[in-house]
């Protein structure tokens, strides 16, 4: 018997995205480059997001390569890959409203064809079902926000309806503020509306990757993009303030609880989003702005290596920080805290700051303390530090592109008292891990329900 | 229950059971000895025998669900046609065959219904 | 009267011990499930074997809600690789229809039922069924769930409360607060939850009398623990093969997940089994279409025939083909091998004997390696007959080393190499600095405080990382095996344990080094150098990379024990005792340890500082022979997989690489004789070797050995192919690209929902969809004398139901007279009725 040998031959499709897609990205560093500086027809947010979209989207691309090889619609997903982040690119660099509300809308239409790409999969469809209704409702109140703000203005250049902003009465603007963050966080997944993220793993994995990455925070750049919307309307700023932060902590709760590793990120991005939109409610436009970039790297890398989430660990391997050490820290930031706060007037960006500060100590004092050789403890130092470097290059960097703030929302003891929720939950984890309590049994089932679809009807499961 | 004596040895009477199925099937009899509350057993491995479905060598040195086991198990008299019972039910569909008889023991405490 | 109604109730209840036997054998409607790290090829239907093997297939459709047989275009698709031959088509198709007179019966001038036949099964269009895989209905979907939290093993931080009370009364606990519960069970459910026993197996006993009814109690258990066969199979993989102490935080029994069953089922939430597929209708008027005939114009007798083959399903259609394959296969080899036979052995002193797994991936190897050069190779049991559990350096935990049909006898410890303990140190500092910062970075991930600016700090490094492992990934690759090579020469598994670990006594040592030359006839006058060479795979960032490693090492590299048994073969003690058992080893022999990786085709040979200077040219040239060989096999795999040479390499660092490489896809035969029968045959990766000479193994105990050990875990891997390219979706466990790991021991599909077993669609399926794998039922082959063999079957269980049952087709070439025999596959019960007749060879 001769060795049987046929030709495979790749999709051209997938040979050519994600080319297309590296010098789309080279391009675009070009032009920033050559067009740098003010009066440049880009600013520096827009810069970065497409940025972000177009590495994101060529490395995932590049993985779906070989990954999706034996997918038997390989052409149709590249396809809509392509037309995903074309959309995407469409609303991050749109200049006037009808052109934003309509690449928005393909967007998430794209998105949710995506999830239900795999063929004759009830569940895939049922999933991609969710997702279009769950933005129908947050696009319906963008499109209403939108058409309010183009009324107002008369007119449906962006830099004009912006200008046009202060114009607007209290009221008015007020409900296009909340209305702008309706349609935010439908698109974050944010709760109320986190189940279409929990509930979208039948989406192949660079696809998920990409979502996670690259898509959910476009709620996040809708903010950013229109924040004199949301300066002028506090209440929205509160809403958006309260929102966030409760998804910031649920989020981290689902994430602890989910056995299966794609649910448990999904649960990590939902938390991750609300703390990126709460720094836009405070105003911290920098520190949104550079969450939404580097968080975006860190999830996809995350999601397209979760194939090696295997081998059977002890519960003892994922202690965390002791208690006690974890109060230190905390208490030395509040009072590092307080500080900056009423001393040098830092408000909406103290958040990030200090909870990077209090990650760099708990880290380095976990590092001590797990590693007994020198050796070791230096090398880890040593990364710490270089993250540390990372996190503090990447902040100037995009503080340098985006250099507008929003006025501070709250009061300096506000500021405080938010920072010190996160650092009393932090500890209140601490401490429970150390007693080896669990969560009490509501609380637990709900976290683990989080997200389900709606149970099917008997299916003839053939 | 009357206690017969042996030269000056105390011997209390209870039930024994011996049970010999293919190595392969011997957790099955294990969860029954459990369940019923037999408080410990004792098993012979790598048993070979004669039946209907021919002659069984004792188990194979890269195998060792292969060849037969031996259990014996002893109690009181309920708890040994408990297991019994449980037993009938497997062999409708498994080969093995399994003896009844009376016994007497030294330390009959030693062979109490294990805790349920 | 009520009275005498209830007594009649409390009289029919089963007592615990009568239910502890049914849970028993319910359980073994699924086979055990092995956690993905040390992944086992296990047949899905081994709860079935007891049945002839086509009465297996249909009833295990029927409770697993199965195919029968793969669809008709991908067997067509088959056809047209080649590996079916049509006169093998015919015969089959002949002897379906119950023999050369049946087929020829005439239907129409010039037209056949036998031509029907064929037309049906190549030409006629099948009938259209899409592909729709229904969502897990609510109550499995709700078990399923619960089992998910349950059997966690260290993905989530937070784990499920009140665990240690076991499964059960886990989820009794908290089915009250779930609002699924409440969906599907309502008030009625309710309050069941407080009236349940809280022992699993009186709550079982509760069920059955309340919903049994006049069904046979056994059948309903068995077709609930069918409704889950993924957890079912973990719970089976606890109970009976887990360390004690891996498990012990939470506790399970099939008890506990068919009471689960049952209190859905008393409060009435069971949803409906699986439907039946619909016949299709209009076969007899596409038959008539086809051949231009009128239905109505046919006598009634040919009407009657063409009904008839109208009127078979698809499933035996694909019966049909799967005999044609199986025929093919044979018809090519068995008269080949006899050829082989008749010439006999052309001895030739060869300059190195190399000893490798029987793994069909061997072969093409060993092809390759034997056309390089004097060299010499044997097959033997990838474990090297060591029953052995490795405690690894710095680990926690122990590897099983040995097939699971085994419990290891002897914990062997990882221990330091001499002279290499500087690096050693180093590589174990490493190793624990690694530990230490991921443990870090997982708890950094999750905690309120940290979680943030992890991500934000974490993200540039992410980028990087990500642009090198899929821009570069043979960095990636080469970073791998620099860092595998560095622990390999650092550490090895310890001969002589101190403390705790037991080590090998003389007669051990003794035992292991003969079952070697008994096993597979090495004689005693061996090369001047003997390898040893265990095989591994090599992938990242893929579930199923154990899948790829050594089966007969309980899912890990068998580099480890080929080391073990190498030390003891090369001890002077040993070999003294050796002798004094007819087994006088060479002064100038030495023997060698390897592993052969079969993703990359790189054999690594251990300990190579040890070898004397009077070995080092003999190592030279085995070293060039290996590095052609594994060059010309990559050549042919990559041309299997329809890449480069070089993308093949890449693909064993790549971590977006799904398939880097066939595995075990394609195996077909299990051959038992010595290599020169099979030496000059392509066996195209086809067929599991395992050395033999019959004429060194009088009384059969090797053969025994052999059949009743190595050939069983082949079956097992032949039949995990075999099923999960019939369904993937239910046998298998589907699209690789849309799985989710779970609780770091295996995978479900999307959202969550039954653990799957079997293989993945990507190991089994070519990029366009037809079968890689050719579904047949393998084919043992042995090279001994009729009436060994026979004596050897009728004297074991095990092998009177896999060759009666038609699970493994048996055909024996008799050394002695030549002729070839075919095992018969009987309907009666082992020892009645068997005997064989020969093959037209």
């Amino acid at each position: 018997m001769q060795a049987v040998k046929t030709i495979y031959p790749v999709s051209r499709l997938a040979d050519l995205v994600p080319v297309l897609l590296w010098a789309g990205l080279a391009v675009l560093l070009a032009a920033a480059i050559a067009f740098s500086g003010p009066g440049s027809p880009i600013t520096g947010l827009q810069v970065m997001i497409c940025a972000l979209t177009l590495f994101v989207g060529a490395i995932v691309a590049s993985f779906s390569r070989r990954y999706m090889r034996a997918d038997s619609r390989q052409a149709p997903f590249f396809a809509t890959l392509a037309a995903l982040l074309a959309s995407v690119l469409a609303v991050v660099l749109a200049g006037n409203l009808p052109v934003l509300a309509i690449a928005w809308l393909a967007s998430g239409l794209l998105l949710a064809r995506l999830v239900g790409h795999a063929d004759g999969w009830a569940e895939a469809q049922a999933s991609a079902r969710r997702i279009r209704r769950t933005f129908l409702l947050g696009d319906g109140a963008l499109l209403l926000a939108l058409a309010l703000l183009g009324l107002n203005a008369q007119s449906t250049d962006i830099t004009r309806v912006l200008a046009a902003v202060p114009a607007l009465h209290a009221l008015e603007v007020t409900v296009i503020a909340l209305l702008m963050l309706v349609a935010a966080a439908a698109r974050c997944a944010l709760p109320p509306f986190s189940g279409w993220l929990l509930s979208s793993m039948t989406a192949p994995t660079p696809v998920s990757a990409l979502m996670h990455a690259g898509l959910v925070n476009a709620g996040g750049f809708l903010l950013l993009r229109f924040a004199p919307v949301l300066e002028a309307a506090p209440l929205a700023r509160y809403a958006a303030l309260a929102i966030g932060l409760l998804a910031a902590l649920w989020g981290l709760a689902i994430m602890a609880v989910r056995p299966d590793i794609k649910r448990s990120l999904a649960g990590s991005t939902v938390s991750q989003m609300g703390f990126m939109i709460m720094s836009c409610g405070l105003g911290a436009y920098t520190a949104a702005l550079w969450h939404i970039v580097a968080h975006g790297l860190f999830k996809a890398w995350l999601f397209l290596g979760a194939g090696s989430a295997l081998g059977m660990r002890d519960g003892r391997d994922t202690l965390m920080a002791g208690s006690r050490t974890v109060g230190l820290v905390a208490a030395l930031c509040l009072l590092a805290g307080s500080y900056l706060a009423f001393g040098t007037g830092m408000n909406g960006e103290l958040l990030p700051l200090m909870l990077a500060i209090a990650t760099a100590a708990a880290t380095l004092v976990m590092a001590v303390a797990r590693a007994s050789a020198l050796k070791a403890r230096l090398v880890l130092l040593a990364a710490v530090a270089a993250l540390l470097g990372f996190h503090v290059l990447g902040y100037a960097l995009v503080d340098i592109l985006q250099p507008g703030e929003a006025a501070p929302l709250l009061p300096p003891f506000a500021i405080l008292l938010l920072l010190a929720c996160f650092l009393a939950s932090w500890w209140w984890q601490a401490l429970r891990m150390e007693r080896g309590n669990s969560l009490p049994p509501a609380l637990y089932v709900r976290l683990l329900n989080a997200g389900a679809l709606a149970p099917a009807t008997v299916g003839e499961s053939r | 229950m009357s206690d017969t004596k042996v030269a000056d040895i105390p011997l209390y009477p209870l039930r024994k059971i011996e049970i010999v199925v293919l190595a392969e099937d011997h957790l099955l009899v294990q969860d029954l000895l459990k369940a019923a509350g037999v408080g410990g057993w004792t098993m012979i491995r790598d048993v070979a025998g004669m039946g209907h479905h021919g002659f069984h060598q004792g188990k194979t040195i890269f195998n060792d669900q292969s060849g037969l086991v031996m259990f014996l198990g002893v109690g009181e008299g309920k708890v040994i046609a408990d297991v019994a019972r449980g037993l009938s039910r497997l062999f409708e569909s498994r080969p093995g065959v399994t003896f009844l008889s009376d016994v007497q023991v030294m330390r009959s405490d030693y062979f109490a219904k294990a805790n349920a | 009267m009520n009275m005498h109604a209830d007594i009649a109730l409390a009289e029919r209840m089963p007592t615990r011990t009568e239910v502890a036997g049914l849970v028993g054998l319910a359980s073994r409607t699924v086979a055990p499930l092995w956690p993905l790290e040390s992944a086992i090829a296990v047949n899905p239907l081994a709860g079935f074997e007891d049945m002839p093997f086509a009465r297996a297939v249909q009833i295990a459709a029927q409770r697993f809600g199965a195919r029968r047989s793969l669809p008709l275009p991908l067997w067509r698709a088959v056809l047209r690789t080649g590996r079916i031959e049509e006169r093998a088509l015919r015969d089959a198709a002949i002897r379906h229809l119950g023999g050369s007179l049946a087929a020829a019966a005439h239907i129409a001038p010039g037209v056949t039922a036998l031509d029907l036949l064929l037309a049906r099964m190549v030409q006629i269009a099948p009938e259209n069924a899409p592909e729709q895989v229904g969502a897990l209905p609510p109550d499995a979907a709700f078990i399923a769930k619960w089992c998910g939290a349950f059997f966690d093993h260290g993905a989530a931080a937070t784990p499920m409360p009140h665990r240690e009370l076991g499964l059960y009364r886990a989820v009794l606990a908290l089915a009250g607060h779930d609002p699924e519960y409440r969906a599907l069970a309502g008030k009625a459910g309710r309050d069941l939850l407080l009236q349940v026993p809280r022992d699993p197996l009186e709550a079982i006993a509760e069920g059955l009398v309340e919903i049994a009814g006049e069904a046979d109690e056994l059948e309903v258990l068995s077709s609930l623990v069918a409704r889950l066969p993924g957890w079912a199979g973990h719970i089976r993989w606890r109970c009976e093969h887990a360390d004690a102490e891996l498990v012990a935080g939470a506790p399970a029994t099939m008890a506990d997940l068919l009471a689960l069953w049952m209190l859905l089922a008393r409060a009435g939430a069971l949803c409906e089994g699986h439907g039946a597929a619909p016949l299709r209708e209009n076969v007899a008027d596409c038959l008539a279409g086809h051949f231009g005939l009128e239905l109505d114009a046919l006598a009634r007798g040919a009407l009657a025939r063409l009904q008839a083959v109208a009127n078979i399903e698809e499933d035996a259609l694909g019966a049909i083909f799967m005999a044609a394959a199986e025929w093919t296969y044979a018809n090519d080899l068995v008269p080949r091998l006899q050829g082989a036979s008749r010439l006999g052995r052309q001895g030739v002193q060869p300059d190195a004997q190399l000893v490798f797994c029987i793994d069909v991936r061997s072969e093409p190897f060993r092809r390759a390696l034997e056309a390089q050069g004097k060299f010499e190779t044997l097959g033997y049991a990838g474990f090297f007959g060591l029953p052995i559990a490795l405690h690894p350096f710095g680990g926690t935990r122990r590897s099983r080393l040995l097939p699971v049909l085994l419990s290891p006898q002897h914990d062997v410890a990882e221990t330091v190499v001499e002279g290499r303990e500087a690096e050693a140190g180093q590589l174990a500092e490493i190793q624990q600095r690694n530990a230490a910062g991921a443990q870090i970075f997982t708890a950094a991930k999750l905690s309120a405080g940290m979680a943030f600016a992890t991500a934000e700090a974490t993200g540039p490094v992410a980028a990087l990382a990500m642009m090198g492992r899929t821009l570069a990934p043979r960095l990636a690759t080469r970073a791998q095996s620099v860092l595998r090579k560095r622990r390999e020469q650092a550490f090895t598994p310890a001969l002589h344990g101190p403390g705790r670990h037991c080590g090998f006594s003389l007669e051990e040592k003794v035992g292991y080094a003969l079952a070697l030359f008994r096993l597979t006839g090495l004689g005693q006058d061996t090369a001047r150098l003997v390898v040893l060479a265990g095989h591994g795979g090599s992938a990242v960032n893929n579930p199923y990379a154990a899948a790829l490693d050594c089966g007969a090492c309980g899912g890990h590299g068998g580099g480890h024990n080929a080391r073990l048994l190498a030390a003891m073969l090369n001890d002077p003690a040993v070999r003294e005792a050796l002798a004094e058992h007819d087994v006088a080893i060479p002064q100038s022999t030495l023997f060698l340890a390897a592993e052969h990786d079969t993703t990359t085709d790189e054999v690594r040979i251990f300990d190579r500082d040890l070898v004397p200077e009077s070995h080092r040219e003999d190592l030279a040239r085995l070293d060039a022979g290996l590095a052609r060989a594994g060059q010309q096999n990559r050549v042919r795999r990559a041309g299997l997989l329809g890449r480069s040479p070089g993308e093949l390499l890449a693909g064993a660092g790549d971590w977006s690489e799904v398939r880097p490489e066939w595995g075990l896809a394609g195996n077909a035969g299990f051959i038992v004789g010595p290599r020169w029968l099979s030496q000059d045959i392509d066996l195209d990766g086809r067929a599991f070797l395992h050395s033999y000479d019959w004429r060194a193994d009088a009384d059969g105990t090797a053969l025994t050995t052999i059949l009743t050990a190595p050939m069983v875990v082949a079956q097992w891997i032949n039949c995990q192919y075999l099923f999960s390219t019939i369904d993937n979706q239910r046998y298998g466990s589907g699209d690789k690209v849309t799985q989710n790991l779970i609780g770091r021991i295996g995978v479900v599909q999307g959202n969550g929902g039954d653990l799957k077993v079997g293989l993945p669609r990507q190991s089994l399926f070519k990029d366009d969809g037809t079968p890689f794998h050719v579904p047949q039922r393998l084919l043992a082959i042995v090279h001994a004398p009729t009436d060994r063999v026979a004596r050897v079957v009728e004297a074991n269980d095990i092998l009177g139901r896999l060759f009666g049952n038609g699970w493994v087709q048996l055909v024996v070439i008799d050394p002695e007279t030549g002729r070839a025999s075919r095992w018969r596959e009987g309907e009666a019960v082992p020892g009645e009725g068997r005997d064989q007749h020969s093959l037209t060879c």
